[in-house]
């Protein structure tokens, strides 16, 4: 009976001292190396180098997306800048959305045809070997409507981070707490954590979706359309949150409001529909294609005259 | 003008007719279930007793209690459940979940459709056939009650597979564009999503495996001493009723009482399922409280 105590005890220990090990696994992932007893400082520090990991450049290459016969997006090609917020702009039915859910591969849950390339810091997450899920724990996405899970505040965001299996619970606080900091809900809501996330107002649920996808530091950021479902108060908070990540993440961001692109953009794309397949006609620094631009469209459908 | 105003009279009048008619049918179904509970209420209230429950028959059931009749019933529930659930729960998640564009869904589907369309002493037959005489179960609990899960299985499996289709599209981009895996978007956002179709399909499952008699008349037997194993035979309490209305003359009394206790023990379960299904899935919220209180 005592044997079997003390084997159970050095067990129990064993299961303990790798918990502490993946711990340590995380630190490295952020260039760190640390001792056991500081766990607490380690995890800090490594949530402070990850803060500092470049975003990547992603540059979609000559994408098609069909749907049947019906064609999405036809030759797409766009530079997205490291770091920069862009803007997707342009009519209903352009392929707009569609592109953005190529990126991180939702496309996988469409019945569409992809061909083409992306790559995010020079690799294809359009290869079939690419690891979708560690694709998409890189690549965050927030939706038009927000889209919390029915669950509680504090579990919308523990769910992914379980998921991923980040399973300690100090770690999981801390992460936990810095999402929801970067996305200015922690002092409106840090008194009821346990509460459904689907008590929040319309403006904290897409921020709670916002800090679900940041609680998991991607360094991409996929947007789409995250203001439309969103009242005029809501969505100013929604913009000066968006525009503090600029810098540390690469965002890529659907809009239909030419004025919010324009505020908060570096670069703007814009999406046409022609020859019944969307493209992009025009991709530039924001002010420049809003004064300058080179494309008839563009001029058109930025000063509001078509489209 | 004129014209236009009788018009706008006549519709409301129409309006009214129409409105009383419907609740006139309301009040018609609700009075049909009225009248048969108070019927069962008087006829068979005075014979329920503790007695009537821990007591075995005498006499062909004209006295003594239901007691091994209620074991027996038990037994062959919790058979049919413990078959049926896995099964469907499984069969359910790959339909809802895991099948799309596969022709073997058709057909599955297809052939579900087709077995709830079966009528219950068909499958009493086909029970009769394949588990008591090709099996050689003979006539018992563990044949009745894995008769009763062919029988439930169609229904537990299209109410949760309605379930699951009907849990919002946004939830599922949701988790996808987390990179959660599918194993766990399912455990822990589609099922909870679909417990109350689970609930439904269970309580619809639970009632149909109650109510039936014909299926079970040549599975399970009808003797009415107490089981020992789920090999030994036994008598339901809807045999029972049936046998004590058709076969027993002065029986009708504890018929009617059996009745009553059938229709609470169907209550019972309900409550119970409906507890179970609140504490294994809406826990969530609750289970998460003071972890960031300090």
């Amino acid at each position: 009976m005592n044997k079997l105590a003390t084997r159970g005890y050095s067990w129990l220990n064993k299961w303990l001292f790798s918990e502490k090990s993946i711990l340590r696994l995380d630190a490295r992932a952020g260039s760190l190396q640390c001792d056991e007893p500081s766990v607490n400082l380690c995890a800090q520090f490594a949530q402070i180098e990850c803060q500092r990991a470049a975003p990547p450049v992603i540059e979609v290459c000559d994408i098609d997306i069909s749907y049947g016969n019906n064609i999405a997006l036809r030759g797409a090609s766009l530079n997205v800048k490291a770091g920069a917020i862009t803007a997707l702009v342009g009519p209903s039915g352009c392929g707009k959305s569609s592109l953005l859910s190529v990126i991180n591969r939702l496309s996988d849950l469409q019945p569409c045809r992809v061909s083409g390339r992306v790559l995010i810091n020079g690799t294809d997450v359009l290869a079939p070997k690419t690891d979708v899920m560690m694709l998409r724990r890189q690549v965050g996405m927030v939706f038009q409507r927000p889209n919390p899970f029915p669950l509680s505040i504090v579990d919308n965001l523990r769910l992914p981070l379980r998921e991923h299996g980040i399973r300690d619970g100090v770690g999981q606080n801390e992460r936990i707490e810095k999402a929801l900091r970067q996305v200015g809900l922690w002092e409106e809501i840090n008194m009821r954590l346990n509460q459904s996330a689907l008590q929040l107002s319309g403006g904290q649920q897409q921020r709670l979706c916002i800090a679900r996808a940041l609680v998991l530091e991607p360094q991409v950021l996929l947007l789409d359309e995250p203001c439309s479902a969103l009242d005029p108060l809501s969505i100013a908070v929604i913009e000066k949150l968006i525009m503090r990540l600029r810098g540390q993440y690469t965002v890529l961001m659907v809009t239909h409001n030419l004025a919010q692109a324009r505020r908060i953009a570096d670069e703007v794309a814009v999406c046409w529909v022609s020859d019944g397949a969307g493209c992009i006609v025009e991709v530039g620094p924001t002010e420049k294609l809003f004064t300058a631009p080179k494309q008839r469209i563009t001029a058109a459908y930025l000063n509001g005259h078509q489209g | 003008m004129h014209s236009g105003l009788a018009l706008r009279c006549d519709s409301r009048l129409l309006d009214r007719v129409a409105q009383t008619l419907l609740w006139l049918l309301a009040a018609l179904v609700c009075g049909v279930f009225c009248w048969l509970l108070f019927d069962i209420v008087i006829e068979g209230g005075a014979g329920l007793s503790w007695s009537f429950l821990s007591q075995l028959p005498e006499d062909a059931g004209r006295a003594g209690g239901i007691a091994s009749i209620l074991v027996a019933t038990l037994a062959v529930l919790v058979v049919c459940l413990s078959v049926a659930l896995p099964i469907g729960l499984g069969t359910a998640i790959w339909l809802a979940e895991y099948s799309d564009h596969l022709i073997v869904a058709r057909w599955v589907r297809r052939s579900l459709q087709l077995l709830a369309g079966v009528p219950s002493i068909v499958i009493g037959l086909f029970g009769y056939a394949f588990f008591c005489r090709a099996l050689g179960l003979g006539y018992s609990l563990l044949a009745g009650g894995l008769t009763l899960a062919c029988m439930v299985l169609p229904l537990l499996v299209g109410a949760l597979e309605a379930g699951l289709r009907a849990v919002p599209e946004p939830l599922r981009q949701g988790a996808a564009a987390l990179g959660l895996s599918q194993a766990g978007t399912l455990l822990h956002l589609l099922l909870p999503a679909a417990a109350p179709a689970l609930m439904a399909g269970l309580i619809l499952s639970v009632g149909r495996a109650l109510a039936e008699t014909a299926a079970l008349l040549f599975t399970s037997g009808y003797v009415t001493r107490m089981p020992e194993s789920l090999a030994d035979s036994g008598r339901v309490l809807s045999v029972h009723i049936f046998d004590l209305t058709m076969n027993v003359a002065g029986g009708d009394h504890y018929a009617y009482t059996t009745a009553l206790v059938l229709l609470g023990l169907l209550c019972a379960i309900n409550a119970l399922a409906r507890l179970a299904v609140g504490v294994l899935f809406n826990g969530n919220v609750r289970r998460n409280e003071q972890v960031f209180s300090q």
